[in-house]
C-alpha cells in the first residue's frame, strides 16, 4: 500500500502560483469577487503565505491540506466525513459532511474551506468543469485531495494496460504544472522513490511540527 | 411490541405506510432508473482526448497540452516536448482556458452606433463587417491620410502576414515590444559583433548577479526563467547556486534573492561599472583571455578604474564601499558566475552588464552568455508605445487604426485618455476577441478566433540555443461568430482587389501554417518538438553532419509537426562569440555617465531613519511637501499585458503572499509607513495632481524612504464582469504625462 506524501523545495519555488491556477481549474473549485474576499472567503485549495520558515523570513510559501498521518479535523468530524484512507490522504466524503465546520476550527493549517454560499459560475463557463470532480454544494466544508481523481483515474488505467501503477501514472495538478520544478511527489513509503529520498534530506521540515500531527506535505528550507 | 399489542390504528398506520412505500418506490425507482439513463447516456458520450496548442498569454508561446471532453476543452497542461514550456505551465497560461469560456466575449461583428463616448454597438453579418473595413482602408489610401496598424510583437509566419497585409496599404506596422532578448541585441552587437542576441544559461551558473533582471517572475519567458531558476538553486549533483538582486523595490525576485540591493534602475549602471573598475583594479580578470580577445580593453580599464572609483560608486549608488568591494570578489571566486539584466533596461546599463560579463570570462562558456545562432536581420520594430506617443502629442493622425489586440493600449500612458487619443482618427478597428481597451476604442469589431480555437505558427523568443517554431491547429471549435485573423485580412484584400489583392496570397490562417510547415520540411534540418533525449540525440548528429528526417514525406511531416506542437533544431556551435572576438577584438563600451555628478546629488540615497520630506517638510518646496513620495510602477506577473483582460483567477492572485487578492497594493519601508501613520493592509488613497486611487499599504523592509511602489493592473470599466471590479488604475495618476517618467504622490489613511 502506497502512502502518498509531497515536497516541496522553497529553494525552488518561485512564488508564481502556478500551482494555485491549476488546481482551481482541475478541482472545479469557485471563482470569488472582491466582496467574497474581503469577507475572508476566497476559495482556493492551495494559497501562497508569508511564512517564518526554518533559515528565512517572510518565506512565501505554497500551503495546502498537510495530509496528516495524525490529522486534527478527523479527530472532531462528527459523520467521518473526513477520514485518514489507508493510503495516507485525509479524505473529504462531500455527501457525509453536514457542515458543522468542527473540521475547519481544528486544522492549524486553516486550509479546509467552507462554502458559504452556493458555488456558481457564469453558464458560458460550466463546460470548462472537470468532469471528474463533483461540485460541493454550500453548507460543506472542501480541501484538497492530492487530485484523488487522477489516482482512480490512474489505477484504472494501469489495470486495463494489465500492469503496475508507476509512479509517473499519478500526479497532482499543482505538481504537473509547476515551471520551477519545485514540487515532487510520490509514495513515501517506497525507499526508491525520489519523493522519500527528499523527505529525508537535511533540508526537510514540517509545517507547524511541533503539533504532532506528522504532515506528509514535506518542505525543503531555502539556504544551504 | 407484542402481537397481542397490535391494533387497528398499527395495522392502518402499517399498511398505509407499505402502500406508499410501494408507490414511491416505484416512483423513486423510476425517477433513479432515469437519473441512472442521463448519468450513463453523460459518461459514454464524454469521451477524453488531448490535443496539442500554443499558449498565447504573453510572448513566450508555451505548447500547451489541452484535455478535451467531448471536444470542449477542460483543462491545459504544458506540452511535455515543448522545449520552451517542457510540459509546465504558468499561471497566466493555466489561466488561458478562461479567455475561452470568458462570458463576455465579443459575440460576432458589430459596428459603433453614436458616439464614441456612448459605447453602442449593433451586430453586423462579416460580408457587411468586411465591406465597411474595406471601404475606409480604400478611402484612407485614397486620401493618402495613412494607416497605423498595432499589434503584440512577435515572430513567425502569422506576424509576416499581418505584416504582408498592411505594408501596401502604406501603414506603418508598429508592435508592443516583447520584453525579451531581441531588446538586448543591438548592445550585444556594439560588444562583440554582428547582431545575435544574448542567451543567458543561467541553469549552468554557479552565480548570478541580477541588475534588475525579474528572474523568478517572467524575464524573458516565465516557464523557461522559472524552470532555469530552480535548477540554477538545485541543479543536480552542483552545489547551490547564488543570487544577488539590484532593485528599486522589494519584488517577489527580490525576496528571492540571498541579498537583494535595493538601488534604482538609473543607478545601477554606477554600480555595474563600479565592479568592473575593482575587477580591473585588483586584477580579478583573466588576463590571458582577455588578451586573446583583443580590442578596446587598455581605454576601458583606464576610464572606468580613473572615475569609478569605489567611493564615488557608494555615493551614487548608496551600496557601501565594502559591499561593492564584496560583490566584485564573489564575482571572481566563483567558478561560473554571470551577470543579467531586464530586458528592458537602459542601453548604458545593458552595456555595462556585458562588459562585466566579458571581464570575468563568462562569454562562449556553460553558465555564461552565448549568443543566438541566427542573428536578425529585420530592423528594430517600430514601438506602438511611441507611436501612441505621438499621437497623444499632436502628431498627424492617420485615418485608419488597427488593432490586433489589446496591448498597446494596455502600456499607454492613461486609461482616461484612449478616447481622446483617436479622436481625430477617421476609423478604429479593432480583431480583439474580447471586450477590452481596444473594443472600447474601436468603430468595428471583428473578432477573431481566442487561441484555443486558432491555427499557430510563431517563432519562441530567443531563450536557448534551439531555434524553434510553434505549430499548431485549432483543438476547439469556434464558441461564437469569429474568425480566423488571416481569414478575415484575406477576404479583405480581396475585396480591395489591385496590388493589395495581388500581393497577399493568403485566404485563411490554415494556408499560412501549411506554407510554413512546407518552408520548415525543405530547410531539410532540425527535427519535431521532441523529449530532451531525443532532442540531444538529434543534436549530436546534426553536429556529426546527420539529418534524419522526422517524417518520410512534407504531408506527414506537417501532420506530425502539428500533433507535436512544433519544430525545432537543436544544432548550435558553440563558440561563435570567440571566433568573432578573434577578428575583430572585444568593443567594450566605457561609462558615458558622468558619476561624479551622480555622486555630488545623490544626498536622497544616503541611509536616513526618516524620509527626508517628512523630517523636514518646513525646508521642503511647496510641491515636495504636497507630494513628497517619489512614486515607481511595477507590473505583477500575474496581470496580463496581452489577452484577455478578464480572467477571474488572475485577480485573485494580487497582493499574494501578503493576503491581497483583488487589490491594487502600495509598497512602503516601515519608515515611511510609520510617518504617515499606516500599517500592513491598512487602507490608503495614492494622490498625485493628476488624480487619485485607492489602495492596500504593504509596509516592505529595506524599500527606499522616499518612494512608493504601486502595482498596475489594468482597470476597465466599459470591460467584462471581473475587469470591471478592478478599479483603481495607477496609470491615471500620470495623468496625460509618460508613466515611465517621474511622479510625485501624497500617500493618505483612507
Amino acid at each position: 500500500m502506497s502512502r502518498w506524501g509531497l515536497v516541496i523545495d522553497l529553494d525552488r519555488c518561485t512564488a508564481c502560483q502556478a500551482c494555485v491556477v491549476a488546481c482551481k481549474h482541475e478541482n472545479n473549485v469557485s471563482f470569488s469577487t472582491p466582496t467574497t474576499t474581503k469577507a475572508g472567503r476566497l476559495m482556493t485549495w492551495i494559497q501562497l503565505v508569508a511564512a517564518d520558515a526554518p533559515g528565512a523570513t517572510g518565506t512565501a510559501m505554497p500551503l495546502m491540506c498537510q495530509h496528516c498521518d495524525r490529522p486534527p479535523c478527523t479527530d472532531v468530524c462528527p459523520t467521518s466525513a473526513t477520514y485518514l484512507n489507508p493510503e495516507g490522504i485525509v479524505a473529504q466524503v462531500y455527501p457525509r459532511c453536514i457542515g458543522c465546520r468542527y473540521c475547519t476550527n481544528a486544522c492549524p493549517y486553516a486550509v479546509k474551506v467552507f462554502n458559504w454560499t452556493t458555488p456558481e459560475w457564469p453558464d458560458a463557463m460550466t463546460p470548462m468543469m472537470n468532469p471528474d470532480v463533483s461540485v460541493r454544494p454550500k453548507g460543506v466544508v472542501e480541501k484538497c485531495t492530492f487530485c484523488h481523481h487522477r489516482l482512480m483515474a490512474a489505477r484504472e488505467r494501469a489495470r486495463a494496460e494489465g500492469r503496475d501503477l508507476a509512479p509517473e501514472d499519478y500526479v497532482p495538478a499543482c505538481v504537473q504544472t509547476c515551471p520551477g520544478e519545485a514540487m515532487v511527489f510520490g509514495d513515501l513509503d517506497d525507499p526508491h522513490s525520489e519523493v522519500a529520498a527528499l523527505a529525508a534530506s537535511a533540508r526537510a521540515f514540517r509545517w507547524m511540527e511541533e503539533l504532532g500531527t506528522k504532515p506528509k506535505v514535506i518542505y525543503l528550507r531555502e539556504g544551504e | 411490541m407484542s402481537p397481542t399489542s397490535f391494533n387497528r390504528r398499527d395495522f392502518l398506520v402499517y399498511g398505509g405506510a407499505t402502500v406508499a412505500g410501494i408507490t414511491l418506490g416505484q416512483v423513486g425507482r423510476r425517477w433513479l432508473s432515469r437519473a441512472d439513463e442521463r448519468a450513463g447516456a453523460w459518461h459514454e458520450q464524454a469521451v477524453e482526448t488531448w490535443a496539442t496548442s500554443v499558449c498565447r498569454e504573453c510572448p513566450a508561446a508555451c505548447g500547451l497540452r489541452v484535455r478535451l471532453m467531448d471536444r470542449t476543452p477542460v483543462k491545459l497542461e504544458g506540452n511535455p516536448v515543448c522545449p520552451v514550456s517542457r510540459g509546465r505551465l504558468c499561471a497566466k497560461g493555466q489561466a488561458a482556458l478562461e479567455a475561452y469560456f470568458d462570458p463576455d466575449r465579443l459575440v460576432g461583428p458589430a459596428r459603433r452606433v453614436g458616439r464614441r463616448e456612448e459605447g453602442r454597438f449593433e451586430p453586423i453579418a462579416w460580408a457587411d463587417a468586411i465591406q465597411i473595413l474595406t471601404t475606409h482602408l480604400g478611402r484612407a489610401r485614397a486620401d493618402r491620410r495613412g494607416v497605423l496598424a498595432l499589434a503584440a510583437e512577435e515572430q513567425g509566419a502569422l506576424a509576416d502576414a499581418w505584416t504582408q497585409f498592411w505594408t501596401p496599404l502604406g501603414a506603418r506596422v508598429a508592435w508592443t515590444l516583447a520584453a525579451g532578448s531581441a531588446r538586448l541585441a543591438p548592445r550585444m552587437g556594439a560588444l562583440v559583433g554582428a547582431g545575435g542576441e544574448p542567451i543567458f544559461d543561467v541553469e549552468r551558473a554557479s552565480y548570478v548577479l541580477s541588475f534588475g533582471a525579474p528572474l523568478v517572475e517572467d524575464w524573458l519567458g516565465p516557464v523557461w526563467t522559472q524552470r532555469s531558476y530552480g535548477r540554477f538553486r538545485r541543479g543536480g549533483g552542483r552545489s547551490r547556486g547564488r543570487f544577488v538582486h539590484l532593485e528599486g523595490r522589494r519584488s517577489l525576485t527580490a525576496r528571492k534573492a540571498d541579498e537583494w540591493l535595493p538601488v534604482p534602475a538609473d543607478r545601477q549602471a554606477f554600480l555595474a561599472y563600479g565592479i568592473a573598475s575593482v575587477l580591473l583594479r585588483e586584477d580579478r580578470v583573466d588576463r590571458d583571455l582577455l588578451a586573446e580577445l583583443g580590442g578596446n580593453l587598455a581605454d576601458f580599464e583606464r576610464e572606468v578604474v580613473a572615475r569609478y572609483t569605489p567611493d564615488n560608486v557608494a555615493v551614487a549608488t548608496g551600496v557601501p564601499v565594502v559591499t561593492l568591494l564584496r560583490l566584485a570578489r564573489e564575482l571572481a571566486a566563483t567558478p561560473q558566475p554571470l551577470v543579467v539584466v531586464a530586458a528592458d533596461a537602459r542601453p548604458d546599463l545593458v552595456d555595462a552588464v556585458l562588459a562585466l560579463n566579458a571581464l570575468v570570462g563568462a562569454l562562449d562558456r556553460p553558465g555564461g552568455v552565448y549568443e543566438s545562432a541566427v542573428a536578425r536581420t529585420a530592423p528594430e520594430p517600430i514601438s506602438a508605445a511611441s507611436e501612441l506617443s505621438r499621437l497623444a502629442s499632436g502628431a498627424k493622425p492617420p485615418a485608419v487604426v488597427a488593432l490586433r489586440d489589446a496591448s498597446p493600449l494596455r502600456a499607454a500612458s492613461s486609461p482616461h485618455d484612449l478616447m481622446p487619443l483617436f479622436e481625430h482618427c477617421d476609423f478604429v478597428v479593432s480583431f480583439s476577441p474580447y471586450l477590452d481597451e481596444a473594443a472600447s476604442v474601436a468603430d468595428l469589431l471583428l473578432p477573431t478566433h481566442t487561441p484555443l480555437e486558432s491555427w499557430h505558427a510563431l517563432a519562441p523568443p530567443t531563450t536557448d540555443t534551439l531555434q524553434k517554431v510553434a505549430c499548431a491547429k485549432p483543438v476547439a471549435v469556434a464558441r461564437l461568430d469569429t474568425r480566423g485573423l488571416v481569414d478575415v485580412l484575406g477576404a479583405t484584400a480581396a475585396k480591395l482587389g489591385g496590388d493589395v489583392a495581388a500581393g497577399y496570397a493568403w485566404r485563411a490562417d490554415a494556408d499560412v501554417v501549411k506554407a510554413e510547415l512546407d518552408r520548415l520540411w525543405g530547410l531539410r534540418h532540425g527535427t519535431l518538438y521532441a523529449n530532451v533525449f531525443q532532442t540531444e540525440w538529434v543534436q549530436q548528429l546534426e553536429t556529426g553532419g546527420w539529418w534524419v528526417a522526422p517524417a518520410p514525406s512534407r504531408e506527414e511531416f506537417g501532420e506530425a509537426a502539428l500533433r507535436a506542437g512544433g519544430w525545432m533544431d537543436p544544432f548550435f556551435a558553440s563558440g561563435a562569440i570567440r571566433r568573432r572576438l578573434a577578428q575583430r577584438g572585444l568593443t567594450l563600451v566605457p561609462p558615458a555617465m558622468p558619476i561624479e555628478a551622480a555622486a555630488a546629488n545623490a544626498g536622497g540615497l544616503q541611509p536616513a531613519v526618516v524620509p527626508a520630506s517628512f523630517q523636514r517638510a518646513a525646508d521642503q518646496p511647496a510641491a515636495s511637501r504636497e507630494f513628497p513620495l517619489r512614486l515607481t510602477l511595477f507590473t505583477p506577473a500575474c496581470a496580463n499585458q496581452m489577452g484577455s483582460p478578464n480572467q477571474p483567477v488572475l485577480f485573485e492572485l494580487l497582493g499574494q503572499p501578503e493576503g491581497s487578492p483583488w487589490r491594487v497594493w502600495a509598497e512602503l519601508a516601515p519608515e515611511t509607513a510609520r510617518a504617515a501613520g499606516l500599517d500592513q493592509g491598512s487602507p490608503v488613497r495614492i494622490t498625485s495632481a493628476a488624480g487619485s486611487i485607492d489602495a492596500v499599504a504593504m509596509v516592505v523592509e529595506r524599500m527606499p524612504l522616499d518612494t512608493v511602489a504601486v502595482a498596475y493592473v489594468p482597470a476597465l470599466k466599459p470591460g467584462g464582469r471581473w475587469a470591471q471590479l478592478m478599479t483603481a488604475d495607477v496609470r491615471s495618476l500620470w495623468g496625460r504625462s509618460d508613466p515611465t517618467g517621474p511622479m510625485n504622490v501624497r500617500v493618505t489613511q483612507v
